[in-house]
């Protein structure tokens, strides 16, 4: 799985340790927030969510890693986010707290950065991120988000398309989309409007037909021609032939 | 043989006349009546093939739509309907293709384009084929499409929508939607994403579409992450 875009929260008293975390991790395309204190990883929590904190046990302060560890699983914002604890303190006890308190890894200092690499690996394919599924299993919008959305959870799509060719009545129309028949769209080419039809209605007549790997062709009639319309395209036919 | 009965109603009897004369002469009966309830009585008694209706009666401005409406809720969808008006606004072609209408026919009149388009409806197999098409040179052939589907579901990497049309994968679109503005806060936001994957959802008969966010766009996923954290329940 890719690395690249997850952001690392780092919280370490050492600079030194900082600067070598930095490089290792920015090398692998993660984006990297450093907190030196209890007090500045709180700080650093309000302005993103992080993908991992990665977190020391002794910190500068009063507070520890396992401070931290309770402030994330005491918030509902933060509780699912991994820990990983990278420490010197070798005492059973605090290992124990630590894995009790739900750390993902619990690595001695010093470290080795293929290790280290590997273990953030291992964490994100664990990792589920989260989903917000709008609809249930039915295809029904969920009632706190028909609230949430005053029931608009339209999308409007606009993409390029080619028009192929054309007569009074409809027009082929060739891309990347593949419509059933009655399918109602917008549309704007040039050449049509040039010739009067600005205002013009489309709607398939047809299934479109596969013409070739994710390439559709798909016949529109013209809603709403009028007669200068009509005239210039078929003028346009009779200058062809 | 019987021939195919079209009733029109317009409040211009000079219109009607001109009507009469072109439908007649390509075989076609004709009933032209002036209003709602002349119309009505004939629609129930006659059984015509086809409707023409004018949007402006003398009844009211725009009174075309209500008596679309009404015919739709009390004779189905079965009798083809067409909508004659000088009205050129984008807004009344939608609003009488929503209440049920077939077609729009703009004034003055294209009688070619009306008799083709009646003939789409009266059981000609494939009326489209007799008129040639013109090939729209390379150049020219550049356009683009507005199409709304619905969003479904939205995680850290995208958003996945669900329509009636299939979008192939590797398609760019520009998109707009309530729910990304209101997620991210910003009104009007147009985001441009590519389709990543697109199934079918076979139940329901619709398809879906994954639309991945730009990886390098980290303000965008920040708070598309912060709303996801708060919204989830996994």
């Amino acid at each position: 799985m890719s690395l690249k875009g997850k952001e690392i929260l780092i919280i370490d008293d050492d600079t030194q340790y900082q600067f070598f975390m930095n490089n290792i991790l920015v090398n692998i395309g993660l984006t990297v927030v450093q907190a030196l204190s209890y007090d500045e990883a709180l700080e650093k929590l309000t302005e993103s969510i992080p993908h991992l904190v990665i977190t020391d046990i002794k910190l500068n302060d009063e507070k520890s890693g396992i401070d931290i560890q309770r402030y994330l699983k005491d918030h509902p914002k933060f509780k699912k986010i991994p820990v990983f604890v990278i420490s010197a303190d070798a005492n059973r006890q605090t290992i124990f707290q630590s894995l009790a308190l739900g750390a993902s890894e619990y690595m001695l200092k010093p470290i080795v950065s293929k290790m280290l690499i590997q273990k953030i690996r291992r964490i994100f394919m664990d990792y589920k991120s989260p989903e917000v599924h709008l609809v249930d299993e039915e295809g029904n919008y969920k009632d706190e988000f028909q609230v949430a959305f005053e029931n608009d959870f339209d999308v409007e799509i606009e993409t390029d398309i080619n028009l192929r060719s054309i007569n009074e009545l409809s027009c082929i129309l060739q891309g990347p989309l593949k419509f059933p028949k009655g399918t109602v769209i917008e549309f704007e080419n040039d050449l049509i409007n040039k010739m009067g039809g600005e205002g013009l209605g489309y709607r398939s007549i047809e299934n479109s037909r596969t013409i070739g790997a994710g390439s559709f062709s798909t016949r529109f009639s013209l809603i709403g021609i009028d007669e200068r319309t009509a005239q210039k395209i078929r003028a346009m036919r009779v200058t062809k032939t | 043989m019987q021939k195919n009965l079209i009733l029109t109603i317009d409040d211009d009897e000079d219109f009607n006349r001109l009507i009469t004369v072109i439908l007649k002469k390509h075989g076609f009966d004709v009933i032209t009546t002036t209003n709602a309830k002349d119309f009505l009585r004939n629609l129930h008694h006659k059984n015509p093939a086809l409707c023409l209706i004018d949007l402006n009666l003398e009844e009211a401005f725009g009174a075309g739509f209500q008596l679309i409406e009404a015919i739709r809720k009390t004779k189905g969808s079965k009798t083809p309907l067409f909508v004659l008006s000088f009205r050129h606004d984008k807004k009344d072609i939608a609003r009488a293709i929503q209440l049920g209408a077939n077609d729009y026919i703009h004034k003055p009149l294209d009688d070619l384009v009306l008799l083709d388009k009646i003939n789409q409806y009266l059981n000609v197999k494939d009326p489209f084929k007799p008129l040639p098409y013109f090939e729209v040179t390379e150049s020219k052939r550049r356009s683009t499409m507005k199409i709304t589907h619905k969003i479904v579901s939205i995680n850290e990497f995208g958003v996945t929508i669900e329509g009636p049309s299939l979008i192939a994968r590797g398609t760019l679109l520009k998109i707009k939607s309530n729910v990304i503005s209101k997620i991210l806060k910003s009104p009007d936001q147009v985001l441009r994403l590519f389709v990543t994957d697109t199934w079918m959802e076979t139940e329901r008969n619709m398809y879906r579409a994954f639309l991945e966010f730009n990886p390098d766009n980290h303000d965008l996923l920040g708070t598309v992450r912060s709303w996801l954290v708060a919204n989830s329940d996994n």
